[in-house]
């Protein structure tokens, strides 16, 4: 428990990486494919004085549009990894074919404990709230389109929800060892 | 001792969580910042322009290249509600509250006068736009509308070769509502 803190600021590091270069390698792809001219331009009166202009709305739309998609899956593909460890890997619920089948493959240490799973597990679908957010500020703003924020609304409901699945069936399996624990 | 172990494991979630709380801040808000700043808006001044080696157009007074750039002054004088911004590239039509109808006719005058083909783009920009505004461009006896009355607009371009000359008529044409002013901006620019 003493190293929480730490251990919450190295699980959220990786997220919040993603999360920005997921943005960024959006932006440097569809402006290269599309051929769009940009520029930086440097607006003192706004929040945030460096910003990167394009010629016409459309532009403007097409990258924001993509570069928000790129995020969510950026963000998204570390959460599956995550998820895929919590519902699969888990060692209060691993099957024992997973067990055999991983120790053949010399990977039984992929098997991890509910404390190193669930604290980056609530980073990644954090962050993916985050990307959701972002998307719909965006969205509100008229720059990205709204089927990427009804994507990415349904990305985070599912991924909620298969994450509170987990946690669910590790308190029933913690529940039933307790029983076990006192008859 | 069991008591005091149990206020030993209080004090550090208490100190855990007191130090969480400025670190999930940190790890939450710094990202998001720069995510925010990340996002793309449409060019408002002209040295964005002028970056992308563009020959950035003013009025009569600034910035003339290789474009010449005229316009109606009669009109300018006479006309309440239309000004032209000789700061920027910016060309404002200010509606004023008090009128009830507009119709500005006026001209503008492109002259190419550098050896290469030069490409003048036209794009309407506004922060809000009245639902019956209408601006158009003509080019000959085609008028293109730019800003239609639904508040959709298109960037014109208008391909210029040396020496041409060509007068381009503008038109607005709306009905407002008494409502705060509105101002709508067409940057000008050349290739």
């Amino acid at each position: 428990m003493k190293n929480l803190p730490l251990k919450m600021l190295r699980s959220f590091i990786y997220p919040a990486g993603f999360m920005v270069l997921g943005k960024i390698v959006g932006m440097i792809f569809i402006t290269n494919l599309n051929n769009y001219p940009f520029s930086l331009q440097n607006n003192l009166s706004e929040t945030f004085s460096i910003q990167f202009t394009y010629a016409s709305v459309e532009q403007v739309q097409m990258v924001a549009t993509i570069s928000n998609l790129f995020m969510i899956i950026f963000v998204l593909a570390g959460c599956l990894f995550w998820l895929i460890k919590a519902l699969f890997f888990h060692d209060s619920h691993e099957s024992p074919r997973v067990i055999v089948k991983l120790s053949e493959l010399n990977m039984i240490s992929f098997i991890s404990d509910t404390y190193s799973i669930y604290v980056p597990l609530f980073a990644w679908v954090l962050y993916v709230w985050l990307c959701v957010g972002l998307i719909g500020v965006d969205t509100y703003l008229d720059k990205s389109n709204l089927w990427l924020l009804i994507f990415s609304l349904i990305i985070g409901i599912v991924i909620t929800g298969l994450s509170f699945y987990d946690v669910q069936r590790e308190f029933q399996i913690k529940n039933k060892l307790y029983v076990h624990e006192y008859e | 001792m069991s008591m005091s172990m149990n206020r030993l494991g209080e004090i550090i979630l208490t100190v855990s969580i007191f130090f969480m709380v400025p670190i999930l801040l940190v790890v939450l808000v710094v990202p998001t910042l720069i995510v925010s700043n990340l996002s793309p808006t449409v060019r408002t001044d002209d040295y964005a322009v002028v970056r992308k080696n563009k020959t950035v157009l003013g009025t009569q007074s600034s910035l003339v290249k290789d474009v010449e750039v005229r316009f109606n002054d009669e009109l300018l004088k006479t006309s309440p509600a239309y000004r032209i911004n000789t700061d920027n590239i910016r060309i404002s039509f200010i509606h004023l509250a008090e009128q009830k109808h507009t119709v500005l006719n006026d001209s503008i005058f492109l002259k190419n006068r550098s050896d290469e083909n030069k490409t003048v783009y036209f794009i309407p920009r506004f922060d809000q736009i009245p639902s019956d505004v209408e601006i158009a461009l003509t080019v000959g006896n085609i008028s293109n509308v730019i800003i239609d009355s639904n508040g959709n607009y298109w960037p014109q371009e208008i391909h210029l070769v040396p020496g041409e000359e060509l007068l381009l008529g503008f038109r607005i044409d709306g009905r407002y509502e008494i409502h705060s002013d509105i101002e709508i901006d067409i940057e000008i620019s050349v290739e």
